[in-house]
């Protein structure tokens, strides 16, 4: 349960791991695990394969994280969505923000 | 002998003119029960005239053999008979030729009003159905019901994913200001070690100021305006540690109300995405039936627009096929005239008179109406020509 990071070598790739329920109580997790990163630098991945649910708040996270990588300019990818997690993703029209593998 | 013979000729020449006049009789009778369509009487009337083709010498009383001993009053009895009888048929005929007239004249009447009505209601059926299947765009123009749903649906869809975008939106600034919170924590966390800071150094004041105290007592009456000043730093410290305490309360009731607001933001953030999921598809779920019955409805309503022409047309052709009551009014007038000509004859023969000059009545008759007689219905065909509607 809870938030991961892990990071490629030269440190131009973190990979944010959630485990279980991604809601508000992960808010201050989430953040930690990408606010000393240097916001356009870097390339994000959020790994999603362990997350059960995820809520609005969750949402709300992912949209700050792209705002921190950038903005337009971010390069966010979401992976390992279940089905009922991608489903929530594509009702929000996240593909058109995110790469969703 | 000469006289004989002229007896004889004059005899054949009569049984030859009635033979002639009762198949003619048969015949008009024929043709009437043709147009009338009375086919038992046709039938009844083709097999007199034959008869009297094939046995009008036997018929005839003393024909024959001896006809030439014969007189001519019993012929002219006999004449005479036939001429009423006839003439009562003919009256008879002519009571049925009027009723039939009659009869074809009304239903023809409510035939042609029925479907006019069919006319005038097909006519509305179908400027319904042309209101009904109107639909408009938002910029007024006109649109089938199959567009109108579609685009319906996906203005729809369109407010929907405005409605989910603004939600997100709303849960990203709320975490956002739960960010904000939380860096005023850390803030706050910061003032807590402050005043812990602060608070040690009242501690040690207390503590110098103490020591002070004791050194002035060993002084004796030297130290003891030193004692005054130690006790007032004493004072000075304590009061220093109140007001620490009183900051550090303080600010701990803001670590509460931030606590607070948290929990109130940690709401405002969190929606269920499930439900909205399933509202949406839900929603889907109604506009693609909506779109499929609107689809059935527009194919039922193209296919009863197109039926509405050819109900016209079938009741056009209708109301055409009603002409025949003018050709069969003018063929029952001309078999009525037909009659009158042969009571008139009938008449002819009640009239005593001589044979020879009957003979020329007859033959002057025939030969006028011969002349008189034209074809009655110059049309034989109700499918001939076009007929305009109203």
């Amino acid at each position: 349960m809870g938030i991961k990071r892990s990071e490629d070598s030269n440190g131009k790739c973190i990979v944010i791991h959630v485990d279980g329920r991604f809601d508000f109580s992960q808010q201050r997790a989430f953040r930690d695990a990408y606010r000393d990163m240097a916001g356009g630098q870097v390339e994000y991945v959020v790994d999603l394969s362990k997350a059960s649910y995820i809520d609005s708040a969750a949402l709300g996270m992912l949209l700050l994280l792209r705002e921190h990588a950038g903005g337009d300019k971010a390069r966010v990818s979401i992976q390992g969505c279940s089905a009922d997690v991608r489903r929530v993703l594509d009702i929000a029209n996240f593909g058109r923000l995110f790469n969703l593998n | 002998m000469f006289d004989e013979l002229k007896i004889g000729a004059l005899r054949r020449a009569g049984e030859a003119w009635g033979r002639w006049l009762v198949a003619g009789l048969a015949l008009a009778l024929v043709v009437m029960s043709l147009l009338s369509g009375a086919w038992v009487q046709m039938l009844l009337a083709l097999a007199a005239g034959g008869a009297a083709m094939l046995f009008w010498p036997r018929m005839l009383p003393g024909s024959g053999d001896s006809a030439l001993s014969n007189e001519q009053a019993p012929c002219a009895r006999v004449l005479e008979e036939v001429g009423q009888t006839i003439q009562g048929e003919a009256s008879h005929v002519e009571e049925e030729v009027g009723r039939v007239t009659s009869m074809i004249g009304h239903a023809v009447q409510e035939l042609s009003s029925t479907f006019t009505r069919m006319h005038e209601l097909s006519n509305h059926q179908a400027a319904l159905l042309r209101d009904s299947i109107q639909f408009e765009d938002e910029g007024g123009e006109p649109v089938s019901l199959s567009t109108f749903m579609s685009g319906f649906a996906s203005r729809s869809d369109h407010s929907l994913q405005h409605f989910i975008d603004t939600l997100v939106e709303v849960s990203k600034l709320s975490v956002q200001t739960a960010h904000h919170m939380d860096d005023m924590l850390g803030h706050l966390d910061g003032i807590f070690r402050l005043l812990e800071e602060s608070s040690s150094l009242a501690d040690q004041t207390n503590l110098l100021a103490l020591n002070a105290s004791i050194e002035a007592a060993r002084a004796g009456d030297a130290g003891r305006g030193f004692a005054v000043v130690a006790t007032e730093v004493r004072a000075l410290s304590q009061r220093s540690a109140q007001f620490n305490e009183q900051i550090r309360a303080k600010v701990n009731e803001t670590r509460q109300a931030v606590a607070k607001v948290q929990t109130t933001v940690d709401q405002m953030a969190s929606r269920d995405m499930n439900e909205t999921l399933g509202e949406k598809e839900h929603i889907q779920e109604m506009f693609s039936r909506a779109e499929a019955l609107s689809g059935r409805l527009q194919s039922a309503l193209d296919t009863l627009s197109d039926i509405s022409p050819q109900l016209e047309t079938a009741v056009a052709t209708a109301v055409r096929a009603l002409q025949f009551e003018d050709m069969s009014s003018q063929s029952l007038g001309a078999a009525s005239r037909s009659l009158a000509h042969v009571r008139e004859l009938c008449g002819d023969l009640e009239t005593p008179g001589d044979t020879e000059a009957l003979v020329q009545r007859v033959r002057l008759r025939r030969e006028e109406w011969a002349q008189s007689r034209h074809r009655p219905v110059s049309q034989t065909s109700v499918d001939e020509g076009e007929v305009e509607l109203f």
